[in-house]
């Protein structure tokens, strides 16, 4: 291995200093850490995922598969760069993943000698008992690539951008720059994308002048044409992935510790010129260092002017060996042609090539240069949903079909020939292609390891072995064998692994069938799909108006349903039991702003809301509220919350906190289907309406001092109605409904004006003892009533009838979402789980939350329920819980074992009402 | 149970300073009015007493404009103010919006390129809808008064995301 004099694209003004595996080493600008290592002689620059076996450069850029480092550079450490598509910066300390101390001499190499023992799936076979997780730690540590670190990288942030153009093309070689050019210049956006420094593609590589230019002179006329037309070119951006409606993620990437970023471009047409890699050839031995790829040998001497070895043999069944050759010639080296389809053939040494055999004949050399023909980069089209043909004549997967507006050119679409590629971009007539070549298979009896996945050591005996074991179908085959995983995805070892298989059933390669490519095309970091969204802005909770005030109270805020609201006041959580006493013997201030306020308007909203609920909501008055379930079509609670008449044609909906935007969605949706849009709408006008809710024996006496101009007294304004009154001036409307189970007042005003109302309750409620009080109190209050929330004392088969609400069920004649569902077989099953209380015995501690209860049959524990809520009720002084069991109704007074976490324990079932079961304080 | 007031910074005060950045900058925008109404499009605007609505990537202007929201939805900013409910005669439904939504103001040379972090948003691609989806959230968004001053609203609770949102790319 050895620089050439006046070949590549580096600047050998610029040279660059770096280490690899702890030796120095110096490289120039332009180079890669594979080319540089390449040119100081090193070889050896990886070790294979499971058999530790010495590995170097399969291929130039991101068909390399072998040479993973991880990287540091002024205190920047990035785990599993691909060294043959990470550009060298001065400074660099690269050193080589799943290497124990080098690359060069890993401890772990001896596993190769026990590779007999470890073929594909023996980990499924081999450590099933006792259990898999006494290996796994030791497994997981012998395995896997770079380190990650624990710790986030400062400043590490990816920019993400939206943009559109009429023509993106993907690739910068000969045909996607004649292709930019052509759009360009016939006034379209262009946007044109290449993942290298220098757009040319594999131009530079096949030697010779492009159209009467230089590749280089080619090249910038090209790129010159193109940004005069106005079109945007962009290196060192590769496509990651084609997603729905031409959108496309494009990578950008910077200098090494900065986050690359995202662009996400949404293109009228897709033209996709990504070209083509060299398919290895299958033969025993096919792994060793010095082993690689024709194209890559090439661009290794194109780009970076380094010829990979002194006595080389190019084992080629296609056309382009010969040139090749006469490339690799005239940089000085020895070659011998060797034509691939009459095998076989087998590589011998170690560490380093010393030849390659034919039978008898053993060729000296100290490089193989390997191609099974040409493989298009079709990645792309089939992330777009596009389909592939076979072409028999180039033994290859071609675009056939397409997605709208994406179009394949060049190499990528099977047009190998640069005359033939250039005619195809400019959409001229095509000269006929000179490319020719002789199938081959692999030899299924020739002696020696053949490798078909180089980066995750699966080889033809592997295949084999899957075939046997009737792993057949390729999606199969990949997940048993492993071939195609990690960051190679199949890229080399796709065509080698189909052929194997094709070989093995006596098919052929198109009746194997072919692997699903997904995004990403390439390895990008997860940052990359971050973007902004991180911290508080990953997924940001709703926040209340009355935050501040809150705070300024002392509540502790949490989560709850996807808002910050408070969960208690004070100084933790013990205050909790301190709230809910308060509540039931004064009063206690909540802020219920996250309660649903979306209102329901036309005048068809009654029939709407009618068809909508489960409870009958047409017969409801002006000034009423009515109790309702929503269900889903298969007749489970999906949400349970009041609904307000606020006139003819207009209602509010005051459903659960959590599910105000589901609720809004489930309206629009059946608005728009099966209704007339234009006689009801819908409006969340829940965030223009916060709530200060009061409840407790002293509620009516605060209300009473914020002058609120409403007659409160309890026969004027009933349980289950609401009024309209005014706070300072504005509205301010009054529901009497109770989520506690005592008297209660929700006042929704303006946001103007919720701060002065909740600071004149709490001004009203102190000298009456009350006080703020947050979620977990109120949790326990409602409790103790019976009060059930919706997904915690109900899961998703829960029916209406199950919670005890039969009539609806029973005698509305309406239609109603989910109504077919009830009177299916399942619903009337007399095993339903329904809802029930329990009771610990005398001196019991709280049942366990997701607790069971069991039914104990011949020694055999069965599960009839669970335990939905559970506390210990400061009100009652004793814990109480609630629970769905099967036929829990009929089950009162009957008592149950409970079973959590190996220990036992007693409940006996009551009513889930716990708390003024007559009513007297709800309507007080 | 958790005590997470740390963990979500307390919100800024309403009289929050700007946010100046190069090329850019963020302001709260308060509005005296906002109001949501659907219905035909033509019965809505005679409702709010607006000569036409404002979708992408039109530009508002003056202090009392409509601002269309979809089909048959607009959102009438600084307007009349109109009784919430069902408005037989037009066939429109009314809303106060005003406190429901928060308004910020982003504006200088770099601001679409802002927005364009989180948003595909086109100069020359019109949407009649100024409905919009900000790094996920749902926002709108339409010019006012000038080339490079936008004005986006949210709902109240999501005002606090969308500010660090924009401050920190301003900043940038």
């Amino acid at each position: 291995m050895k620089r050439v004099e006046g070949l590549g694209l580096i600047d050998r003004r610029t040279p660059l200093n770096f280490s690899f595996d702890g030796k120095p080493y110096q490289g120039f600008a332009g180079d890669t850490l594979a080319s540089a290592l390449l040119a100081n002689g090193q070889r050896i620059m990886g070790r294979s995922f499971k058999y530790h076996r010495p590995r170097s450069v399969w291929g130039a850029w991101f068909d390399d598969p072998n040479a993973i480092f991880d990287i540091e550079l002024n205190g920047f450490h990035e785990p599993n760069c691909p060294a043959a598509t990470t550009y060298l910066e001065e400074g660099m300390q690269a050193r080589a993943v799943n290497a124990t101390p080098n690359a060069h001499s890993d401890i772990k190499g001896l596993l190769d000698k026990f590779n007999r023992f470890m073929p594909a799936g023996f980990y499924y076979k081999t450590f099933m008992w006792p259990n898999w997780h006494l290996f796994e730690g030791f497994i997981r540590n012998m395995a896997g690539l770079g380190r990650v670190e624990n710790v986030a990288k400062s400043g590490y942030i990816s920019e993400q951008h939206h943009a559109t153009c009429d023509v993106l093309v993907i690739g910068g070689g000969a045909a996607g720059l004649a292709a930019a050019r052509v759009a360009a210049e016939s006034g379209r956006s262009v946007i044109l994308a290449d993942d290298h420094r220098e757009f040319g593609g594999g131009l530079f590589r096949q030697g010779g002048l492009v159209e009467g230019q230089t590749p280089v002179d080619w090249v910038t006329e090209q790129l010159s044409a193109v940004t005069a037309a106005g079109g945007l070119v962009m290196p060192l951006t590769t496509a990651i992935g084609v997603y729905d409606h031409n959108l496309v993620g494009l990578v950008e990437a910077h200098a090494f510790g900065q986050a690359p970023s995202l662009h996400r471009i949404r293109a009228e047409q897709i033209i996709m010129a990504t070209g083509a890699i060299d398919r290895p050839v299958t033969f025993a031995n096919n792994d060793r260092p010095g082993i690689i790829a024709v194209d890559g040998a090439l661009e290794f001497l194109a780009r970076y002017g380094v010829l990979v070895g002194k006595n080389i043999a190019i084992l080629s069944n296609n056309s382009l060996a010969t040139p090749a050759a006469e490339i690799l010639r005239t940089a000085g080296a020895k070659v011998r042609l060797l034509d691939a389809s009459t095998g076989p053939f087998t590589a011998h040494g170690g560490k380093s090539l010393n030849a390659i055999s034919q039978g008898t004949e053993r060729i000296p050399c100290d490089t193989i240069l390997a191609s099974g023909g040409l493989v298009p980069l079709v990645h792309l089209w089939r992330h777009a949903g596009g389909k592939l043909s076979w072409r028999a004549d180039i033994a290859a997967f071609v675009p056939a079909k397409g997605p709208v507006g994406m179009q394949a050119i060049g190499a990528a679409n099977g047009t190998f020939d640069l005359d033939v590629s250039l005619s195809e971009a400019r959409g001229e007539n095509l000269p006929k292609s000179t490319y020719t070549l002789r199938p081959i298979q692999p030899d299924l009896t020739a002696k020696g390891r053949q490798w078909i996945d180089f980066q995750h050591d699966v080889t033809l005996k592997d295949i084999e072995l899957a075939a046997r074991e009737n792993y057949t179908s390729v999606e199969h085959l990949k997940r048993y064998t492993t071939l195609g995983m990690a960051s190679d995805q199949g890229k080399t070892s796709n065509m080698a692994g189909l052929a194997a298989m094709a070989t093995l059933q006596g098919k052929s390669i198109p009746e194997t069938g072919t692997t699903t490519f997904r995004p990403p095309f390439v390895p990008v970091p997860f940052e990359v799909y971050r973007g902004a969204r991180r911290g508080q802005y990953f997924n940001p909770l709703k926040r209340l108006v009355l935050e501040p005030e809150l705070r300024a109270a002392g509540a502790a805020m949490a989560e709850y349903g996807g808002s910050l609201r408070p969960a208690w006041f004070g100084s933790g959580p013990h205050e909790i039991t301190r709230e809910a006493i308060m509540a039931r013997r004064a009063a206690a201030i909540f802020d219920a702003s996250t309660l649903g306020k979306i209102e329901v308007i036309g005048p068809d909203a009654a029939a709407f809301l009618n068809f909508i609920y489960y409870n009958t909501m047409a017969t409801l008055k002006p000034g009423f509220i009515r109790y309702g379930f929503m269900l889903t079509e298969r007749g489970a609670v999906y949400d349970d919350g009041v609904v307000a008449r606020m006139g003819e044609n207009r209602f509010i909906i005051s459903c659960s906190s959590s599910h105000v935007d589901g609720v809004v969605a489930r309206l629009e949706a059946w608005r728009q289907d099966g209704n007339n849009p234009d006689r009801v709408f819908i409006h969340d006008t829940t965030p223009n309406w916060p709530t200060v809710t009061v409840t407790g024996p002293k509620a009516r006496e605060i209300l009473e001092s914020l002058d609120l101009q409403i007659d409160l007294a309890p026969e004027a304004f009933k349980h289950m109605t609401w009024r309209e009154g005014r706070f300072e001036g504005a509205v301010a409307r009054v529901s009497r409904v109770s989520f506690s189970g005592d008297t209660s007042f929700e006042i929704s005003v303006p946001v103007a004006t919720a701060t002065a109302l909740w600071q004149a309750a709490l001004a009203a409620g102190k000298p009456l003892g009350a006080g703020p009080a947050g979620v977990e109190a109120l949790s326990i209050l409602r409790a103790e009533k019976g009060y059930l929330i919706i997904g915690k004392d109900t899961d998703g088969d829960t029916m209406p009838h199950d919670l005890g609400f039969s009539i609806p069920r029973q005698k509305k004649t309406a239609d109603f979402v989910g109504d077919r569902s009830l009177h299916t077989e399942n619903a009337n099953r007399a095993d339903r789980k329904q809802l029930v209380g329990l009771m610990a015995p005398p001196g019991a501690a709280a049942l366990p939350t997701g607790a069971h209860l069991v039914e104990v049959t011949l020694g055999k524990r069965r599960s009839i329920g669970y335990v939905t809520s559970s506390y210990h009720s400061p009100t009652l002084g004793h814990p109480i819980a609630l629970a769905l069991i099967e036929g829990g109704a009929a089950r009162m007074g009957e008592d149950l074992t409970v079973w959590h976490m190996g220990k036992q324990s007693a409940a006996q079932v009551t009513s889930p009402c716990f708390y003024d079961p007559e009513g007297a304080a709800l309507h007080a | 149970m958790r005590n997470d007031n740390a963990k979500w910074a307390a919100p800024l005060e309403q009289n929050r300073a700007d946010v100046v950045g190069k090329n850019a900058r963020l302001s709260l925008q308060p509005l005296s009015r906002q109001t949501m109404l659907s219905g035909p499009a033509a019965q809505c605007l005679a409702l709010a007493d607006q000569p036409s609505a404002s979708g992408w990537p039109d530009i508002a202007r003056g202090e009392s404009y409509a601002i269309r929201l979809r089909r048959d939805r607009i959102l009438a900013v600084n307007g009349p103010a109109l009784t919430d409910g069902w408005h037989e005669r037009s066939g429109v439904a009314v809303s106060d919006m005003t406190g429901g939504y928060a308004a910020c103001t982003l504006s200088g040379p770099r601001a679409l390129d802002i927005l364009k972090t989180g948003t595909a948003l086109e100069l020359a691609l019109p949407s009649g809808s100024a409905m919009q989806r900000f790094h996920r959230q749902e926002v709108i968004i339409y010019r006012w008064q000038a080339e490079d001053t936008f004005r986006i609203h949210t709902q109240r609770g999501q005002l606090e995301s969308l500010w660090g949102l924009l401050a920190a790319l301003v900043v940038k």
